[in-house]
């Protein structure tokens, strides 16, 4: 093996905890959303990294399933933030912390 | 002025997706054959390979070593991009800017992801993510409202009503982090066998073909359910984003 | 002990005849009002069943074996308290003497009291001053005779205080209650120490047998104890010397009570106890009670010849007359002395009835005319006689009596009570005669103050130019029934013949007779003696009276101003009577405010002496019991507050908390939901891994 594997892991841990970051601290639902992102990314990237050394690819053809179910994630989220900042006036996951109507 | 910044936008992304896969397949056949070159080097590999003969169409010569440092060069370089462009998102102010450095942070992985012989999967992450989430990001943020992308004039306003403060996600963050790394150097790869089980199958197997007949044959039935999955949650996202319309 | 096998019905006669005047009293009370004739008419046929019954028992019971009744009322220990009645000679003659006057004081009442406000309230009192009385004759317990005891000065109290909005009726009840609550305090100091030595209070088994004596022989102090406790109450009750002072106040009371209660059954209360208990006294306790007596009845005789309140006097009268029972019982003659008693209530009763409707006569006169005068001064009256022929008959009859006229029962009494007196002042020699010549000193007294009272009132011109008009409205012109029954039958009772047959000859009263433990002494020279005494006295005095006014009248009369000759005639009025007895009486006449004082002093002592232990030693228990009670409270109260509750609280506010913890998981904070969610992973993995 050229490159271990560890460096994989490491760039994925990194990100994953850029992504964790991210999403505790910022106060807006798209930079949260991005660190959702981030963190799939990170496990696409052990998945991937880690079939490598699988003959059968079973990993590659995860990440796959985890990049389509991400994509329909980001589209049902992002339809929310902006019912959402239709509703509230703002996109500030603290100020929202009420249901029905304002 | 927008218009332009559009234009050239989407210029730039339909290049990058019409191009983008060939280009990384022939990333990933390079990388493919850096892997066989360097996997010949490995004295037990040659001598087994060599034993039965199977790969002695490849020749390599002696200026190998180059272009083996290269690769590594060129693979820590990756990640650095991602580590950084990541950390850029994080401290972008301008949504837009952010949104456009979480696209080349994808981009860097799908490299990273060519280094890991699994060029599909990059490809898919170039198309399905550049093809739908950012023109899904751009285009729902964009059209919607101008106030939305300016994060300041947003977070201005905000009282900070019992959110976390960011030392504290800082310290979660960086002690996952470290949990993790802990993790993987106390990870016993050799404990993992089936990760030895068969080390000369590597290089061959990473075809695209492979995917697709595990897709049409073994993994049949999450794919159609991943594929109605997506539809429905399509629909739900433009039913969430349709407009109150008056029945009466 | 005998019980009552013979007569199964007596019971019932005698339960009902002891609670008919409760049940009156009851009825009264609480129905009075709302009654037809608010009621008296109930009062009247109790009173009347009353004295029928008491005769069928004094029928019955006379000169037989005593008879008694017995229930059982509480127990202490081994020691039974038994509600005995005991009839015997001396009860049933009590009894038929008061039903009998209580009888016509109601009869009396109906026209007396007619116009009252709580006319109802009287008869109540009336009712319960019977029961009581009843009571203190029947009961043979001392418990139980000392509870009617202190009924009877309820009553009395009640009674006294009957028109409770003069405020001289106030006061008189007030000092009558407190004299009579010092003489039950003997009463009570007599039955204790009786019931520690002997352990129980059943008079005739304390009496009947010789155990008293003899015990008393060896423990002397307590015998005499006993008996000066006893004389104690009795004084008070029967008002001798220093206790005299609470009968002249209550004639603030109606007439006719005063008639029945001031003279005739309530103040023989104390004679009859004395008579009741005679066993237990010791010769030095009769001989102070013979002194007392004895000092009493000539000091009240004289009292009352320098008043001139017709009530207080006859009130001097009855204390006089009470002195001389007392001074009988004292030289151990207890038949003469009751005998005494029951002619006294009768001749008594009478004057006080008559009295009663001479103030009511001048009463109405002055209200009539309009002028502001005592109606009982005797001062402001005169020349009834021929307004009120019947009234001055009656009264002449009752103050025979009371005199000692030949013929009269109290001439019989008296006679027996002084000739006694002789007899056993010869027994003892030296200065007992001093006895009997003070007792017929104050008989003396007696005919001179009685002979005032009736000249003035019924014969004297009246001083007053209002009264000398010919011809005055008289409200009283055809005297009702029923003052007319009670004036004739008790006329009728002053005479001799119902006590003996022969006016002159003691050993032939049927009353005597019926008491065998007094000697019967006769002697003819002593009787003689004492009739032309009497009779003597009674004309000096009559002819003094007659001559001192004319005298006057001629002597000053046409010489004088109108004006001068008022001072004259009041002064005339006011010294009436000093001429004969002198400056002696001028010093006994501030007496009564003396003694006022005295008795008062000795009170506030006293109650200061109980205030002093009440407020240093009972009130520094009751504060040092308050303050442990306090502490233990205190500690309870902590225990309470800071134990149970705290637990309580504890719990509440561990909840709370542990809420409030919770809570911060469901404030709809999503980043601190994946924070928790975060940290929980750590510690997880930590955990994990390190173990």
């Amino acid at each position: 093996m050229l490159i271990d594997i560890q460096c994989y892991l490491i760039v994925s841990s990194i990100l994953f905890s850029i992504g964790i970051y991210a999403f505790l601290t910022k106060r807006n639902v798209v930079m949260m959303l991005i660190g959702i992102e981030f963190m799939i990314n990170a496990a696409i990237i052990n998945f991937v990294a880690f079939s490598k050394y699988d003959s059968n690819n079973e990993g590659q053809i995860m990440a796959i399933f985890i990049i389509i179910m991400a994509a329909a994630g980001v589209a049902v989220a992002l339809a929310i933030i902006l019912n959402l900042y239709k509703h509230y006036k703002t996109i500030d996951p603290n100020q929202v912390h009420e249901l029905g109507e304002k | 002025m927008l218009e332009l910044f559009f234009t050239r936008t989407a210029t730039i992304v339909l290049s990058a997706v019409l191009f983008y896969p060939i280009f990384c397949h022939l990333c990933a056949e390079t990388v493919r054959a850096i892997e066989r070159l360097n996997y010949f080097h490995n004295p037990k590999v040659r001598s087994y390979c060599l034993s039965f003969k199977k790969y002695h169409t490849f020749e390599y010569t002696t200026g190998n070593k180059n272009i083996i440092f290269m690769y590594h060069i060129i693979f820590y370089l990756f990640c650095v991009l991602v580590i950084s462009l990541a950390v850029i998102t994080i401290y972008t102010k301008n949504l837009v800017r952010a949104v456009f450095t979480f696209f080349l942070t994808l981009f860097a992985i799908s490299g990273l992801y060519v280094f890991s012989l699994a060029d599909f999967v990059a490809i898919t992450q170039i198309v399905i993510y550049v093809g739908g989430v950012l023109v899904l990001f751009l285009f729902g943020l964009m059209l919607s409202d101008k106030k939305l992308l300016d994060m300041n004039s947003l977070q201005k306003t905000t009282i900070r009503l019992g959110n976390l403060r960011p030392f504290v996600g800082l310290v979660i963050a960086v002690s996952f982090l470290c949990l993790l790394v802990f993790m993987w150097f106390e990870l016993d790869m050799n404990s993992i066998t089936w990760m030895h089980t068969n080390p000369i199958a590597n290089a061959k197997q990473h075809e695209v073909s492979n995917i697709g007949i595990a897709l049409m044959t073994k993994f049949l039935i999450p794919f159609e359910v991943i594929a109605v999955f997506l539809l429905m949650a399509l629909i739900g996202a433009s039913h969430l984003m349709r407009k109150e319309v008056d029945v009466d | 002990m005998v019980k009552s096998h013979v007569y199964p019905s007596m019971t019932q006669l005698l339960l009902f005849l002891f609670l008919s005047p409760l049940i009156v009293f009851v009825i009264q009370l609480i129905f009075g009002t709302k009654l037809p004739r608010k009621g008296d008419f109930i009062a009247l046929l109790v009173a009347v069943i009353c004295c029928v019954s008491s005769s069928i028992l004094f029928v019955v019971v006379w000169n037989q074996s005593p008879v008694t009744y017995q229930w059982n009322w509480f127990i202490v220990g081994k020691t039974i308290f038994h509600i005995r009645f005991l009839l015997n000679n001396l009860s049933v003659i009590m009894l038929l003497l008061v039903s009998f006057i209580s009888l016509l004081v109601h009869v009396y009442s109906l026209f007396y009291m007619r116009n009252e406000v709580f006319y109802h309230r009287y008869w109540a009192y009336l009712g319960l001053f019977t029961f009581a009385m009843i009571g203190v004759i029947l009961s043979d317990n001392l418990l139980i005779l000392y509870f009617f005891w202190e009924l009877v000065g309820f009553s009395s109290y009640l009674l006294i205080g009957f028109w409770f909005k003069k405020s001289s009726a106030i006061q008189a009840n007030k000092k009558a209650f407190l004299v009579n609550r010092f003489g039950d305090m003997g009463f009570l100091i007599a039955i204790g120490i009786l019931y520690a030595h002997f352990h129980q209070l059943t008079i005739t088994e304390l009496f009947a047998e010789n155990t008293l004596s003899k015990y008393f022989q060896q423990d002397a102090f307590w015998v005499h104890l006993v008996g000066i406790s006893f004389f104690i109450a009795a004084m008070a009750k029967s008002a001798q010397f220093p206790f005299h002072v609470w009968l002249l106040d209550a004639m603030e009371g109606p007439t006719s009570v005063s008639a029945l209660i001031h003279a005739a059954t309530m103040v023989a209360a104390g004679v009859f106890l004395l008579i009741r208990v005679n066993p237990i006294f010791t010769p030095s306790v009769l001989l102070i009670i013979a002194i007392v007596g004895t000092f009493t009845a000539l000091f009240a005789a004289l009292l009352a010849c320098v008043q001139t309140d017709l009530k207080k006097i006859l009130a001097f009268s009855t204390i006089s007359q009470l002195g001389f029972m007392i001074c009988a019982i004292g030289i151990g003659s207890c038949s003469s002395a009751l005998f005494h008693l029951v002619t006294h209530a009768f001749f008594k009763c009478l004057l006080f009835l008559c009295a009663g409707i001479v103030i009511y006569y001048y009463k109405s006169l002055f209200q009539q005319q309009n002028v502001n005068l005592d109606a009982q001064d005797i001062r402001n009256m005169g020349n009834l006689r021929k307004t009120l022929p019947l009234v001055f008959i009656t009264m002449l009859i009752a103050s025979a009596a009371l005199i000692g006229f030949p013929f009269t029962s109290g001439a019989l009494s008296k006679e027996n009570i002084l000739i006694h007196l002789w007899y056993w002042a010869v027994q003892k020699e030296g200065w007992y005669y001093m006895f009997p010549i003070i007792l017929l000193l104050a008989t003396a007294t007696t005919i001179i103050y009685t002979t005032r009272f009736i000249y003035k009132i019924f014969i004297a011109r009246p001083t007053i130019e209002l009264l000398c008009k010919d011809k005055l409205v008289n409200s009283l012109h055809p005297l009702p029934f029923s003052v007319k029954i009670p004036l004739f039958l008790l006329s009728l009772c002053c005479f001799f013949v119902l006590f003996a047959w022969s006016p002159f000859s003691l050993a032939h009263s049927w009353l005597l007779n019926g008491f065998l433990t007094g000697i019967v002494y006769h002697s003819g020279i002593l009787t003689t003696f004492i009739n032309v005494f009497i009779i003597s006295i009674l004309l000096i005095s009559i002819l003094f009276y007659r001559f001192s006014i004319t005298f006057s009248h001629r002597f000053y009369i046409f010489n004088m101003q109108v004006p001068q000759y008022h001072a004259f005639l009041n002064h005339c009025r006011n010294h009436i009577t000093y001429v004969p007895i002198g400056g002696f009486i001028r010093l006994l006449n501030i007496h009564r405010r003396r003694t006022d004082i005295v008795i008062a002093n000795i009170f506030l002592m006293i109650s200061n002496l109980a205030n002093w232990v009440d407020r240093k030693i009972m009130d520094q228990v009751a504060y040092c019991s308050s303050y442990i009670a306090l502490k233990i409270s205190l500690i309870c109260s902590n225990f309470d507050i800071y134990g149970i509750d705290g637990i309580i609280h504890g719990i509440t506010t561990g909840i709370r908390n542990f809420s409030i913890v919770l809570r911060l998981f469901q404030r709809g904070n999503v980043q601190k939901y994946l924070s928790v969610f975060f940290v929980t992973l750590l510690l997880l993995l930590l955990l994990f891994y390190l173990f």
